[in-house]
């Protein structure tokens, strides 16, 4: 394991081209002596090339929504011999819950990915928020189809948990945005974002569950 | 005195009136249907009450009375697996929860009971349990295999002996006792106040609900928590096995342990500590943004 050092910090803003010639021509010196800062250097480019190739919007499930939506409307089978999932089950009889159940699983199709290209990027808040978009629109979609079977004291207790979650969402990509400077912040970030992302995919899920 | 007369009258025939009303809200109910001892047994109800408890019988009995909205109770299904639906009537309007119903089952049966407004009692039961409702309140007592019960606004209640609980709520409180080994608890706004003794598995994933748990991590055991601006408070005993793994961007952290967090940075708020308590046989990892984590020794 190598020694932390104090330079590390000022990598990023190696990296940004935010120091000025003469820091970093020191700082590209000081690579060449400092194994910790060299490691920490060719993660960073590394990072950088990856995020660079990664596409600049992912369409996922956009091509998967009529098949998987069809499939849901399907007519529900018997009542199951083996209760795997009884509440989806119950869900499927009712094809506007099925619309949002299909919501759910698109997002369950699409989630994985974004939260892989997340891990993979520099930019993190940045790619998070795309992810964010897609979960957010779906889930407002899935929300449409089910509460009008809701109460107005209900929906406004869903709105407020929404509300909650996107609050929060949008503090840790801030906070993200300002762990640049702080790297090791970085993962327990991005893990505390994906963690909101899923309660909110779970709140949905539930909620069109029923 | 014929004033009064007429006054008697008229107030004989309001009580006859209201008792007839009174009458025509509701209706009995009280059906029977054979099960196997491990069926697959699910009711769904909007609102009213609903308790549910296990009987040593292979037999599904629901007995009570409907609102007089109920359009009408569609059962269906076989002794494997019966599914019973209040339907009520479309376009509903003013109060609907004069349901109140009762409903027996076998005590090894895998149970299913949906609602929205309708609080929910369970008891008796040693099968699988999943329960859900919007702003219904969820009562659990017994020993069921597993449980899952999930609520927007209503309150969950469970003291309850299970292998494996799992709880989600957006704004709804949770209380949970008893003997639990794996807990899993997803709540946004809801405060979570656990009270067991040996836990294996936790995950607590919040927003800005509260945690406090009372609890003794076992060898091996595995705890999440996770919380945005909600406090996490763990009272754990004096004596303990485990490493732990805590993070706070913006929030403190305080060890009854006697260690103390560390900046993460100069350039950044956050801070961390990780220390190992024994053997370390159980990891515990906490992960707060601005909420406090305090780690109280018992």
């Amino acid at each position: 394991m190598t020694t932390p050092c104090a330079q590390t910090d000022r990598l990023q803003d190696l990296l940004d081209g935010e120091l000025d010639a003469a820091a970093a021509v020191a700082l590209q010196r000081h690579l060449d002596s400092c194994p910790a800062c060299a490691d920490n250097w060719a993660d960073l480019q590394r990072l950088q090339r990856d995020a660079a190739a990664l596409p600049r919007e992912i369409a996922p499930g956009r091509d998967l929504w009529p098949g998987v939506a069809a499939r849901l409307s399907e007519e529900a089978p018997p009542r199951r011999e083996n209760p795997v999932l009884p509440a989806a089950v119950m869900s499927l009889r009712q094809p506007r819950r099925a619309l949002a159940l299909a919501a759910v699983l698109v997002l369950a199709i699409a989630l994985p990915r974004l939260l892989d290209r997340s891990h993979r990027t520099a930019d993190l808040g940045e790619v998070l928020g795309d992810g964010y978009t897609l979960l957010h629109d779906a889930s407002k979609s899935a929300m449409k189809q089910t509460s009008e079977d809701l109460s107005a004291a209900d929906r406004d207790e869903l709105d407020s948990g929404f509300a909650a979650i996107d609050e929060a969402i949008g503090e840790t990509r801030r906070a993200l945005r300002q762990a640049r400077r702080d790297p090791s912040l970085t993962p327990g970030l991005a893990a505390g974002y994906h963690r909101k992302l899923d309660l909110l995919q779970r709140l949905v899920s539930r909620v069109a569950q029923s | 005195m014929k004033t009064r007369t007429a006054l008697t009258a008229l107030l004989g025939l309001a009580v006859a009136l209201a008792a007839t009303t009174a009458g025509a809200q509701t209706r009995k109910v009280d059906e029977s249907r054979p099960a196997d001892p491990t069926a697959s047994v699910s009711i769904n109800n909007l609102a009213g009450t609903l308790e549910i408890a296990g009987w040593d019988r292979d037999e599904v009995r629901l007995e009570g009375v409907l609102d007089a909205k109920v359009e009408k109770l569609e059962i269906e299904g076989d002794r494997q697996a019966l599914s019973i639906e209040v339907k009520y009537k479309r376009n509903l309007k003013g109060p609907t929860d004069g349901t109140r119903l009762t409903l027996r089952v076998p005590r090894r049966c895998a149970l299913e009971a949906v609602g929205v407004s309708c609080d929910v009692t369970v008891g008796e039961l040693v099968g699988s349990v999943t329960v859900s409702t919007v702003s219904g309140e969820l009562t659990l007592r017994g020993e069921p295999a597993s449980a899952s019960l999930a609520t927007v606004s209503g309150d969950v209640d469970a003291e309850i002996t299970t292998a494996r609980l799992e709880v989600d709520t957006v704004s709804g409180d949770v209380r949970a006792r008893g003997k639990l080994d794996d807990l899993e608890i997803a709540t946004v706004s809801g405060d979570a106040r656990i009270e067991t003794g040996a836990l294996r598995d936790f995950e607590f994933n919040a927003v800005s609900g509260q945690l406090i748990l009372t609890a003794d991590p076992v060898d091996g055991a595995s705890w999440k928590i996770d919380t945005h601006s909600g406090d996490a408070i763990l009272r754990l005993p004096a004596k303990i096995d485990a490493t732990f793994d805590i993070s706070a961007f913006s929030g403190d952290i305080q060890d009854g342990y006697g260690h103390k967090a560390e900046r993460t940075s100069k350039h950044a708020p956050g801070r961390e500590l990780r220390f190992t308590e024994g053997k370390g046989g159980a990891r515990i990892g906490i992960s707060v943004f601005s909420g406090d984590v305090k780690i109280v020794k018992r």
